[in-house]
C-alpha cells in the first residue's frame, strides 16, 4: 500500500497513469542485476522503476508483503 | 472521413492500423515503437476512410517526447471519429484515457485488443455493459485473427454510417472520477463486468526475467544469429555465395558477353563491372534477412522490453536509461530508423546522447563492407564479425560515458514492461519481406546510380574519350588522387579505397559496391592485413550515411548533426591511424601494452598500500578521499616556495598584506567614519574634513 509519492510533476503524472499513486497497492516482483531498478506490479501493469525513484515512493507493507524503501 | 487511433503505448494501435489499411507501419512488443503520426486510406466495407496512427500516450498531459507529438497531432487534426484502443489486460488504467478522448471528440469508440490473452488468463469482459456504462460503443477483439478483423471493419463502418448523435453524459463519467485523486478511479466502472483473470508467471517469463539468466540468454541469441548468418557452411553464407555466383558471374557474364558480341567493348566492360558491384551488394540479402528476422523476433516477443529492464543498471552508469536498449538494438538494423525511435526517450538531452552513440552500433548496411574485407584476410569471418559488433557496442558505451559529461543531467527511469507473447509467423514474414524489399530498392536505385556514375567518371578522361578503368587517366582518378593522403597513415596508398570509404557517406552499401567495382572479390591487392583492420575500424566509427545525418538534424538540429558527424569522422581517422601504427609495428604495440599493464597493476597495488595505511587495516576498501581535480596528485601546477624568502620579498609581502588589512579596517572598523563605508548612501556620514 503506497502512502506517498514524492516525485516531481511530469513524472508523478506518468506514475499516476501507470497506477502508482497514494493509496494504490503495489507488489515488488524482482530486482534487476547490475544495480538496476525494481519491477513493480500495480493493477495488472508491470513497470520498471529505477532505485533512485523508488526511494521517493514510500509504502507500508500489507498482509506480509514486502515494501518499497 | 478521418479516423484517429488513440491509446496507451503498446496496446496494438499500429497492428490495427496495418490490418485496416494493409500498411507497413512498424510494430513491436515494447512501449514507444511508433514515434510519428502516419495516415493511410482504408476500405471499411465499401466506405473509404483515412486512418491515422498516432504514437501511444498515457494522458494528455504528456511526459516523453513522442507523447507530446501525439497530443499535439490530436489537437491540431480534424478527426471525425476517434478510436480509443485499449489493451484488455490493463483495461482499468486505460479507461481514464478513454474518458478523456470521449470528452474531446464528438464521436469516439473503444476497441479493446488482446482478447485472446485475456481469455487465456481466464478473464472476461462484458462489452455491452461497458458500452452502456461508458456511453460509447465498445468492441473486444484479438487483432491477429482475420475473422475478428472483419468484425472490427464492420463495427467501424457501422459507426461511421450512424447519424452523428450528441454526446450524452454517461451514468459514470470517467473524466470526473479521474480528476479527483481517489484510490481506485475506475474500479466501480468495471465492477461486475470485467475480470483480469489470474496472473501467474509462466516458466518462460520466470526464465527471461531471471537476473542471472537473462543476460547470457541475450548474448546467446545474438551469437546464434551471427553464427547462422556468418559462420562457414551455415545457411547465410551458403545462400550468399549462391546468389553472388548467380548475379555477378552468371547474369553479369551473360549480359557482358551479349553486349561484347554486338561489338561494343566499353559497353561490355560497363555491364560487367556494374553487375559485379550491384550483385555483390545484393548477394548480402540472405544474411541481412537473418539479422532482421532475429531482431523482429526479439521485438515482437517482448524480450526487448525485458532487456531494457535488465540493462538499466548498466546504462545508468553511462548516463542513459534502459530505454536506450531499444534504440541500440534497432541500430543493428538501420541507424536512421533507430534515431527516430529516440523520440520515445524522456528528454532532448538524453536523446542527443543516444543519437551520438548510435553511429557506433554497426548497422546492417555496414555488414557487407565488413564481410567483404574480412573474407579477403581471415579464414573465419564469423569471429571477426562478432569482434566487430561487440567492439562497436563497447565503443558506444564509452561514447555515452563521454557524452554524459557533455550534456549533463540526471535521469529518472520509469517504463512499462510488455507482456510476453509468441510472435505471429505471418506478420514476421510480412515485415521481413517488406524490409528486404526496401533494401533491394535502395541497392537498385541509389547504389546502382552511384556505381554507374562513378564508372562513367572513372573510364572517361576529361576530353570524354574512353580510357578504361585501369588506366588512371579517368576524371575520377585525377580528381580523387589527393584523397589518398588522408588514408596514408592507415597504410592505404590507393585512392580507390579512399574513394570507396568516402562514398559511404551517401550509403554504406556503396563502400562494398565500390570495392567490388575496383578490385572484385579479393582485396589483398588493395591493402595489407593491418590496414584492413584500420579500414574496418574507420568504417565502424566514421559518421553515418546521409539519411542518418538528416534524421539527426530533424531530431536534434542541423548544428548538432554536423558537429556529431565531424566529431565522429575525426575520431575515426585518429583511431584508425593509431590502430594501424600499433598493428603494423607489432613489437612496439606489445611493449606499449605490457608497459601500460605494468603501470596499471603497480598503481592498483600502491593504492591498496596507501589505503591500508590510512584505514590502519589491511584489505581496506579503496575509496576516493578527495575530490578529483585536474592534477589528481600526479602533476603539481605550481611549485611551492622551497627557499626562504628574501627580506626584500618579505617586506613586499607584508606591504601587500598590510594594504589589504588597512583597506578592510577602513571599510568596517574606522573609528571616525564608524565603519559606515558599507552602509547605503542614505545614512548620513561626516564630512571628510571633520575626521581629524
Amino acid at each position: 500500500m503506497i502512502t506517498a509519492v514524492a516525485v516531481k510533476q511530469p513524472l508523478a503524472n506518468r506514475l499516476y497513469a501507470l497506477g502508482v499513486h497514494a493509496g494504490s497497492r503495489v507488489r515488488i516482483l524482482r530486482r534487476a542485476p547490475f544495480g538496476g531498478g525494481l519491477m513493480l506490479e500495480a493493477d495488472g501493469v508491470r513497470l520498471a522503476v529505477r532505485l533512485s525513484l523508488a526511494d521517493q515512493i514510500s509504502a507500508l507493507p500489507a498482509k506480509g508483503e514486502e515494501d518499497t524503501p | 472521413m478521418n479516423i484517429a487511433l488513440v491509446g496507451n503505448p503498446n496496446c496494438g494501435k499500429s497492428t490495427l492500423f496495418n490490418a485496416l489499411t494493409d500498411g507497413h507501419a512498424k510494430t513491436g512488443n515494447w512501449h514507444g515503437v511508433t514515434v510519428g503520426a502516419a495516415t493511410r486510406s482504408a476500405d471499411l466495407g465499401g466506405r473509404r476512410a483515412e486512418v491515422t496512427d498516432l504514437p501511444g500516450l498515457y494522458s494528455f498531459s504528456a511526459y516523453s517526447l513522442e507523447e507530446k507529438a501525439a497530443a499535439r497531432a490530436l489537437e491540431e487534426g480534424n478527426f471525425d471519429l476517434a478510436v480509443c484502443v485499449a489493451d484488455a489486460l490493463t483495461l482499468p488504467r486505460s479507461l481514464a484515457l478513454a474518458g478523456e478522448v470521449r470528452g474531446r471528440f464528438p464521436r469516439a469508440v473503444l476497441v479493446v485488443t488482446m482478447r485472446d490473452l485475456l481469455e487465456k488468463r481466464g478473464g472476461r469482459l462484458d462489452e455491452r455493459a461497458l458500452a452502456a456504462r461508458l456511453g460509447m460503443p465498445v468492441l473486444c477483439i484479438s487483432a491477429h485473427k482475420k475473422r475478428e478483423l472483419r468484425r472490427l471493419k464492420a463495427f467501424l463502418a457501422a459507426e461511421l454510417r450512424a447519424p452523428q448523435t450528441a454526446n450524452t453524459t454517461a451514468p459514470h463519467s470517467p473524466a470526473a472520477t479521474h480528476s479527483g485523486k481517489n484510490a481506485a478511479p475506475n474500479a466501480d466502472l468495471l465492477a461486475g463486468i470485467y475480470s483480469a483473470g489470474t496472473r501467474t508467471e509462466s516458466r518462460a517469463e520466470k526464465l527471461i526475467y531471471n537476473r542471472y539468466f537473462a543476460f547470457p540468454l541475450f548474448l546467446f541469441a545474438l551469437l546464434a544469429t551471427f553464427f547462422l548468418a556468418f559462420g562457414n557452411h551455415m545457411p547465410g553464407v551458403l545462400l550468399k555465395e549462391g546468389l553472388e555466383w548467380l548475379l555477378a558471374e552468371k547474369l553479369g557474364g551473360f549480359l557482358a558477353d551479349k553486349t561484347a558480341a554486338t561489338g561494343a567493348a566499353a559497353a561490355a566492360e560497363f555491364v560487367r563491372s556494374v553487375c559485379g558491384g550491384v550483385g555483390s551488394v545484393l548477394s548480402f540479402v540472405p544474411q541481412i534477412a537473418i539479422l532482421y528476422f532475429s531482431l523482429f523476433l526479439m521485438e515482437e516477443s517482448g524480450f526487448l522490453s525485458a532487456l531494457a529492464f535488465m540493462t538499466d543498471g548498466l546504462f545508468r552508469r553511462v548516463g542513459l536509461t534502459g530505454r536506450a536498449a531499444f534504440s541500440v538494438l534497432m541500430g543493428f538494423g538501420c541507424t536512421a530508423a533507430a534515431i527516430l525511435t529516440t523520440r520515445g526517450l524522456e528528454n532532448k538531452r538524453l536523446q542527443k546522447r543516444v543519437i551520438l552513440i548510435l553511429c557506433y552500433i554497426s548497422c546492417s548496411a555496414k555488414m557487407p563492407v565488413y564481410l567483404a574485407v574480412a573474407a579477403s584476410f581471415f579464414r573465419h569471418p564469423f569471429f571477426v564479425l562478432v569482434c566487430i559488433y561487440f567492439a562497436g557496442v563497447l565503443l558506444s558505451l564509452t561514447a555515452a560515458f563521454v557524452a554524459a559529461k557533455l550534456y549533463r543531467g540526471d535521469e529518472e527511469f520509469v517504463m512499462e514492461i510488455a507482456h510476453l507473447q509468441i510472435p505471429s509467423l505471418r506478420l514476421a514474414l510480412k515485415s521481413l519481406l517488406f524490409s528486404l524489399k526496401q533494401f533491394i530498392i535502395k541497392v537498385a536505385t541509389v547504389v546502382a546510380a552511384f556505381l554507374i556514375a562513378s564508372w562513367v567518371l572513372l573510364s572517361f578522361s576529361f576530353s570524354f574519350e574512353y580510357v578504361g578503368a585501369e588506366s588512371g587517366k579517368g576524371i575520377l582518378a585525377v580528381l580523387c588522387r589527393g584523397l589518398k593522403y588522408l588514408f596514408y597513415p592507415m597504410g592505404i596508398a590507393q585512392w580507390q579505397v579512399a574513394l570507396a570509404a568516402v562514398s559511404g557517406l551517401i550509403a554504406k552499401e556503396n563502400v562494398a559496391g565500390m570495392l567490388a567495382l575496383f578490385y572484385g572479390a579479393d582485396l589483398t591487392a588493395a591493402m595489407s592485413a593491418p590496414s584492413a583492420a584500420a579500414f574496418i575500424f574507420f568504417i565502424m566509427t566514421c559518421s553515418p550515411c546521409v539519411s542518418a545525418i538528416a534524421a539527426t538534424a530533424r531530431e536534434a538540429g542541423a548544428k548538432c548533426a554536423f558537429a556529431f558527424a565531424a566529431a565522429q569522422t575525426g575520431t575515426a581517422f585518429l583511431g584508425s591511424y593509431i590502430l594501424y601504427a600499433l598493428l603494423s609495428r607489432g613489437a612496439m604495440a606489445a611493449a606499449l601494452i605490457a608497459l601500460l599493464a605494468a603501470v596499471l597493476i603497480a598503481g592498483a597495488a600502491l593504492r591498496r598500500i596507501l589505503y591500508a595505511k590510512i584505514c590502519r587495516r589491511r584489505g581496506a576498501k579503496t575509496q576516493r578521499l578527495h575530490r578529483r581535480a585536474l592534477p589528481a596528485g600526479l602533476v603539481r601546477l605550481f611549485a611551492p616556495f622551497t627557499r626562504p624568502r628574501h627580506p626584500r620579498e618579505r617586506r613586499a609581502d607584508a606591504g601587500k598584506r598590510d594594504a589589504f588589512r588597512r583597506r578592510r579596517d577602513r571599510l568596517l572598523h574606522d573609528r571616525v567614519g564608524r565603519g559606515k563605508a558599507l552602509l547605503p548612501r542614505s545614512v548620513r556620514r561626516r564630512k571628510r574634513a571633520d575626521r581629524r
